[in-house]
């Protein structure tokens, strides 16, 4: 049971999603999920000045190993382990790309601020009901944002895909908040999870 | 005295629906404060922190006595992430802005996130903001899959360990009154890889030797 909320925190994109219905839901999260990190790492290491940069191929490499395991029920003892690694594979994706390549800092931080505004509500909402899926869907799903960026970094033009991705992120939360805000009218009284809250 | 400070918060009419806006705009002053690099600035910008640590506990409070709505939770919840990100921001802004900070702790020696490094006080920035990030993913991740062992509301030293949000402010706002952004953001990533490490080591024991009732 409830391997239906891991596979939503796991924010799969269209594309990680059509390799899981191809696999049939056959392939365990974990393995693919450790080799993607590994292989990452690796590839950033191995970045020593060349052009077209490894890292830059990373993303594919990503998409490959974990999102043929999407359709998996992550029923396995440690398949809880899946999301936190892809979180960690798309910040520290994000992050050290940027970084290195001389993006402007304040615009990976944005970037950065949004996705981690982005995964919040991804395990709020689903805790509170299924409603609303759409908009994490319009997220486009983390394969989908580091193939963006890749993209970018392979035409040249990697600022350029962080601001817009960043752009991207920021109207639809802050149209999701003005429209939230503008709904807000009187509901249901609830039982506040005071960890939900505090962590 | 929190019951009391809540009460008359309540009786000043306020809801979460107000002070969470109410707080965010506190953590936007005390960003622009600390974006300004100089002592009097960051002092200012740690009392507004204070400030918003202390609104969170009304907050959390009116909630509990049942003025809360289901879209008001989780509009606050919402926010007090931004307001981070935010805070963060703002301290970044006034370290890159500001004097070169001296040589500070393990950042310092010629490490990706020296000061004057390629990624900078910024790259400390994003990782304050991301290890908490992680350390919730673990958290709900686990208690997705093993709703019955997932561990309850940290207390004592669990509190201490994990550092959740108000605690996190309030050594922002303490570091930041008596040091620099680098102290800030060296304090908060060495506690949170000590948190998210935490956080992990135990969902890891929980899954590999449940305990059965």
């Amino acid at each position: 049971m409830n391997g239906g909320i891991l596979r939503v925190y796991r924010d799969d994109g269209p594309l990680a999603r059509a390799l899981g219905v191809l696999a049939r839901g056959g392939l365990p999260p974990v393995p693919g999920a450790v080799g993607a990190a590994v292989l990452t790492t690796v590839l950033f290491a191995a970045d020593e000045g060349g052009n077209p940069a490894p890292a830059l191929f990373a993303p594919v490499i990503a998409v490959l190993l974990i999102g043929p395991a999407s359709a998996h029920p992550h029923t396995g003892r440690l398949d809880w382990t899946a999301p936190p690694m892809i979180r960690a594979i798309e910040y520290g994706y994000l992050t050290v790309l940027g970084f290195a390549h001389a993006v402007a800092a304040p615009l990976v931080f944005a970037l950065v601020a949004l996705l981690a505004l982005h995964h919040h509500d991804t395990v709020h909402r689903t805790r509170r009901g299924p409603r609303r899926q759409r908009l994490l869907r319009a997220g486009l799903g983390w394969e989908g944002r580091m193939l963006i960026v890749a993209c970018g970094g392979l035409s040249g033009s990697l600022p350029f895909a962080y601001a817009a991705l960043a752009a991207y992120l920021g109207v639809l939360f802050g149209g999701e908040g003005v429209a939230a805000w503008a709904r807000a009218g009187p509901g249901g009284r609830v039982q506040v999870d005071l960890k939900e809250e505090e962590a | 005295m929190e019951q009391q400070t809540v009460r008359r918060a309540a009786r000043w009419g306020l809801t979460p629906g107000t002070t969470a806006p109410i707080s965010l705009g506190l953590a936007v002053l005390a960003a622009v404060w600390f974006s300004d690099a100089a002592r009097t600035g960051a002092v200012a910008g740690a009392l507004l922190l204070a400030a918003t640590v202390v609104l969170a506990r009304v907050d959390v409070g009116l909630a509990r006595a049942g003025a809360a709505t289901r879209r008001q939770v989780w509009r606050s919840a919402l926010l007090r992430r931004a307001e981070e990100a935010i805070v963060y921001a703002g301290l970044a802004a006034g370290a890159a802005a500001g004097p070169a900070a001296g040589g500070a702790g393990p950042f310092a020696p010629g490490g990706p996130f020296a000061p004057g490094g390629p990624a900078g006080v910024w790259g400390m920035a994003a990782l304050a903001l991301v290890l908490p990030a992680l350390g919730r993913t673990i958290a709900a991740s686990f208690a997705a899959r093993h709703p019955a062992a997932a561990p309850g509301r940290p207390a004592g030293f669990g509190r201490i360990i994990t550092l959740p949000r108000p605690e996190r402010f309030a050594l922002v706002s303490v570091t930041a009154a008596l040091g620099d952004p680098v102290l800030v953001f060296t304090v908060l990533t060495a506690w949170g890889g000590v948190a998210v490490a935490a956080v992990l080591a135990g969902c890891l024991l929980r899954s590999l030797w449940p305990v059965t009732p």
